[in-house]
């Protein structure tokens, strides 16, 4: 080992000793790629390769001095070329020590910048043969500016730098020498190792120190950037924390100051509601349970609104209020006969129930259906029981409703689901017994999204119904004490199981004569109301309203009639208007002035006898009507054909008459050959319209025998009946209606079944007057009214006799 | 011979280094800037009723090779520890006792007589004694190992 040392600027001078450090020319050395310690800077060094920890313990029982030099080439560590810079430290061991995982930590100080002269043995370790390079010094203006203007821009990056100490600022203001300033920035600096080692290799300080400069700059740009972003960021996650905070303190000082925060009066205000409410023990404890979900729910939740809402439901229904029942049966009749004409039948149940629930409270409210075409009042008699009864009234039409939601309501799970419309006409009426009208009852559907219908047999079971169940709410509500009242045009498409739940009650339509009075007592104001008119204004004859009933209008209600009436209120109303002055009266003469032509012709006026044409009697939904069997015969063969949209029924039952004119040839005094090579059809007039039942009987066999005897038929008399192949004749339904469609018609003389007999209680006096009713049990006897100058042979009938 | 004095220096940088090994595998650490190579021994400071205790922890030293001097309310420590491990082969696994010179630079926080300082060495323990007082010197003292 050579024995030529190089002197460096450590020296020692303890007591009477004096001990220059110097560096052997020969060191071990140790090559990294990571780091690089400058002169007179402590710093550790971390070395795992076994070669150079061998080179550290043998540096370790020397003189503790080793170079350390960077390798060009970083990455892999395993086969990694050796490439040295020329420049590198020689340090100073102070301490070694073992790390856990066998590694070897030095802590050691940089002596001196060394050149790398040649590398003198590669095994075991690297070893080398090193010349000095001594410190540049310099004192010139340009190095005390640069030297200012880095210290400058150092303490910035040590203000702003998160890993620096701020210690180390004040360390920088006691180096002194320019050299070793630029030495500890830069390794203080986090700077790619090319970098550092190009601080290293510039010995000359001046331009040693110009480099720093831009480095610091750049690093300064670096942290404040960095700095920028983490302050942006932070702020953004502080901002959701600041309102948190200060929603806090907000909370604390309102209840400093006795005051309550705005979610807290809420709950408040929640729970004082619930107390009023009155609800039932199941009601309540769902309430109390939704409330205090809601107190612990943050209000930005979705959840929040959901729940709020349920329980402002929960809150606004009238669970125990109810409005007093005026029970004055009197004054209800009086109320019922203000707003409604005749009806008398409706106004007789309606006081029953008035006069039961003054006897009894408790008992349970009817179910009434109204039955009846079109308007005949069936809604307005529901309002105006409501008003009898002096209670609130709420309608809902059920009409195209196929959808069980409807009824009671979604489930809270789905969103925006409400209550049905049950409970929401309820909360609208605000009492728990109100008159709740359910309209068109008749056109409920049903489809994939259930039965409306069957959710109705709950709502409309007296039994059931003080335990209704809502979907929405999902706790019971008491409709026992809601007077439901239904209307229906017919009651065919009502199922079963619920028209088994309601007393049915008929409104039929109304004869002229109602009508006339309904028009003078009710449409004629009201039109003249709706359109402005003072009554000396408007004024219309009884005759004039009469032929707007007879000519205008066909119907079993008093809708049209009301639309006509109104019609020449806004004729008189423009008249008016225009500044004509002279008083307007509707006249039966000028009728057709306000409303055109005549509309409806009776079709009897236009009729005579004839032969094969038979009047018959029907029943629809919009009140009865009278209608024509026509039949021809031509040549042809035993076929029948029958058009005009005949049902089965119907088809059926002119067969039946057919076979029973056949059968019956010689005492009907038919030619025998009448059929055999004969067609017969047989039309049902208005073919458009789809007829079925079983009344037409009795018509059609009337116009097979006027045609196959030629004697005419009256004109002016009209019949119903089913038939029976034994000539027997049977009751039907809807005698009212048909009779008085009979009496629209012009036609005073109709022919009933006898077992119908009982159905004319139903038919007005004043009706029954102006008509004459034949009452027949058999065919035969409906040949005899009916067939001009022809009396049938009778004989040979056993039943006869019973009449 | 009267030993040089430096300027007072309060900020100990052993004591920076000290921080360093706790942060050794820190990812950060700053590089600490040291213009001796002289190590630190261990030092006890403490003051009694009377007087104020020095102690360093200094084995295998020869006393003439240790200077002490006062001046100015710092105590001064210098000297150098000749003895070296006997040079044969060795595998080292830990190496933390220093050698060669040393130096300690200790603030005295009070009065102390300038004409009464002792320092002794035993048993590897250099113990040195300032009797606190009124009196008061601006000279530097030295202070003899007994």
């Amino acid at each position: 080992m050579s024995e030529t040392k190089i002197k460096t600027n450590f020296i020692h001078q303890p007591g009477n000793y004096k001990e220059e450090v110097e560096i052997p020319q020969d060191l071990p050395l140790l090559p990294v790629t990571n780091t690089i310690v400058f002169p007179y800077v402590v710093a550790p060094l971390v070395i795992t390769d076994e070669r150079n920890m061998a080179m550290v313990n043998e540096a370790l029982s020397q003189r503790k001095m080793i170079g350390v030099f960077v390798n060009k080439v970083t990455g892999d560590e395993e086969n990694r070329p050796l490439d040295l810079y020329d420049v590198g430290v020689a340090v100073f061991i102070l301490k070694m020590f073992r790390l856990p995982d066998g590694s070897m930590g030095l802590m050691v100080q940089g002596l001196s910048r060394i050149r790398l002269q040649e590398i003198t043995q590669k095994e075991p370790f690297l070893r080398g043969r090193i010349s000095a390079i001594p410190e540049e010094t310099g004192k010139s203006v340009r190095i005390q500016a640069l030297v200012r203007e880095i210290e400058e821009l150092f303490q910035q990056v040590v203000s702003i730098s998160p890993i620096l100490p701020d210690e180390l600022g004040q360390a920088i203001a006691n180096v002194d020498n320019p050299s070793r300033l630029t030495d500890l920035i830069a390794s203080n600096l986090k700077m790619e190792i090319h970098e550092l080692q190009s601080v290293l290799s510039t010995l000359n300080v001046e331009k040693r120190l110009v480099k720093l400069l831009t480095i610091l700059n750049k690093e300064l740009e670096l942290l404040k950037l960095g700095s920028k972003i983490q302050s942006e960021v932070r702020s953004r996650i502080e901002e959701g924390q600041r309102e948190y905070l200060l929603r806090e303190q907000m909370k604390a000082i309102q209840k400093e100051l006795g005051e309550k925060d705005e979610r807290t009066a809420e709950i408040d205000e929640l729970k004082g509601r619930i107390e009023e409410a009155g609800m039932p023990v199941e009601a309540r404890e769902a309430a109390e349970k939704e409330l205090d979900r809601l107190s612990r729910m943050p209000p930005q939740a979705a959840e929040y609104t959901v729940s709020r809402t349920y329980l402002d439901w929960l809150i606004s229904l009238p669970w125990n209020r109810k409005t007093d029942d005026r029970i004055d049966v009197v004054q209800a009749k009086t109320i019922l006969d203000e707003d409604h004409y005749d009806l008398d039948d409706v106004k007789d149940r309606i006081l029953e129930f008035l006069a039961v629930r003054k006897l009894r409270e408790t008992s349970k409210g009817p179910i009434l259906c109204f039955v009846g075409p079109p308007g005949v009042g069936k809604t307005s008699l529901g309002k105006s029981i409501a008003r009898a009864m002096g209670r609130k009234f709420i309608r809902y039409s059920l009409g195209g409703m196929r959808d069980e939601a409807e009824i009671r309501g979604h489930r809270r799970t789905y969103i925006g689901s409400l209550p049905g419309r049950i409970v929401q006409g309820i909360k609208k009426a605000g009492a728990n017994n109100p008159v709740f009208m359910l309209d068109e009852i008749d056109k409920v559907g049903a489809d994939f999204r259930g039965d409306p219908a069957s959710a109705l047999l709950e709502v409309l079971d007296p039994e059931q119904n003080n335990t209704f169940s809502d979907h929405y709410l999902e706790v019971p509500f008491d409709l026992s004490n809601v007077m439901f009242i239904t209307t229906a045009n017919v009651l065919d498409t009502i199922p079963g199981p619920l028209l088994d739940r309601m007393e049915v009650i008929r409104i039929p339509g109304y004869i002229e004569e109602d009508k006339l009075q309904i028009a003078k007592k009710y449409l004629i104001p009201r039109q003249r109301e709706e359109n402005g008119l003072k009554t000396a204004q408007f004024r219309i004859s009884d005759r004039a309203v009469r032929r707007i009933i007879s000519e205008y209008t066909r119907e079993a209600g008093v809708r049209n009639l009301e639309r006509e009436i109104g019609t020449c209120c806004r004729k008189v109303a423009r008249q008016i208007a225009e500044g004509e002055t002279g008083r307007m009266a509707v006249t039966p003469d000028n009728v057709p002035q306000f409303l055109g032509p005549r509309r409806f012709f009776s079709e009897v006026a236009q009729r005579r006898d004839e032969v094969g044409v038979a009047t018959g009697l029907a029943w629809t939904p919009v009140g009865g009507q009278i209608l024509f069997v026509e039949s021809t015969v031509m040549s042809g063969g035993k076929g029948m054909l029958l058009t005009g949209q005949l049902g089965d029924v119907m088809k059926e039952s002119a067969q039946a008459a057919l076979s029973y004119i056949r059968s019956n040839t010689g005492r009907l005094g038919l030619t025998g050959d009448f059929y055999d090579k004969k067609d017969v059809h047989v039309h049902v007039p208005e073919g458009a319209t789809p007829k079925d039942g079983p009344s037409a009987g009795v018509t059609m066999a009337t116009s097979l025998v006027s045609l196959f005897s030629g004697y005419p038929v009256k004109h002016d008399v009209a019949m119903t009946g089913e038939i029976t192949l034994q000539g027997r004749i049977l009751p039907v339904g809807g005698i009212k209606e048909k009779v008085l469609a009979a009496l629209r018609s012009g036609i005073r003389n109709v022919i009933l079944p006898k077992l119908n007999e009982k159905d004319l209680a139903e038919i007005p006096e004043n009706v029954r007057s102006k008509m004459t009713f034949y009452f027949v049990e058999w065919l035969d006897e409906v040949f005899d009214l009916t067939l001009k100058k022809r009396k049938l042979k009778t004989q040979g009938i056993p039943q006869k006799g019973n009449e | 011979m009267k030993p040089k004095i430096h300027k007072a220096h309060f900020r100990p940088l052993e004591e920076e280094m000290d921080f360093f090994f706790s942060s050794f595998f820190g990812a950060s650490y700053p590089s600490i800037y040291r213009k001796e190579l002289a190590w630190r021994p261990a030092t006890d400071v403490y003051e009694t009723e009377d007087c104020f205790v020095v102690i360093l922890e200094l084995a295998q030293i020869d006393p003439r090779d240790v200077a002490i001097t006062f001046h100015d309310g710092l105590l001064l420590i210098r000297g150098i520890r000749k003895t070296m491990p006997p040079p044969e082969p060795r595998r080292y696994h830990k190496m933390e006792i220093n050698y060669g010179p040393f130096e300690q630079k200790i603030p005295i926080p009070g009065d102390v007589d300038t004409d009464n300082l002792s320092a002794q060495y035993n048993n590897g323990f250099l113990e040195i004694r300032l009797d606190k007082t009124r009196t008061f010197s601006v000279n530097t003292i030295n202070i003899k190992v007994e």
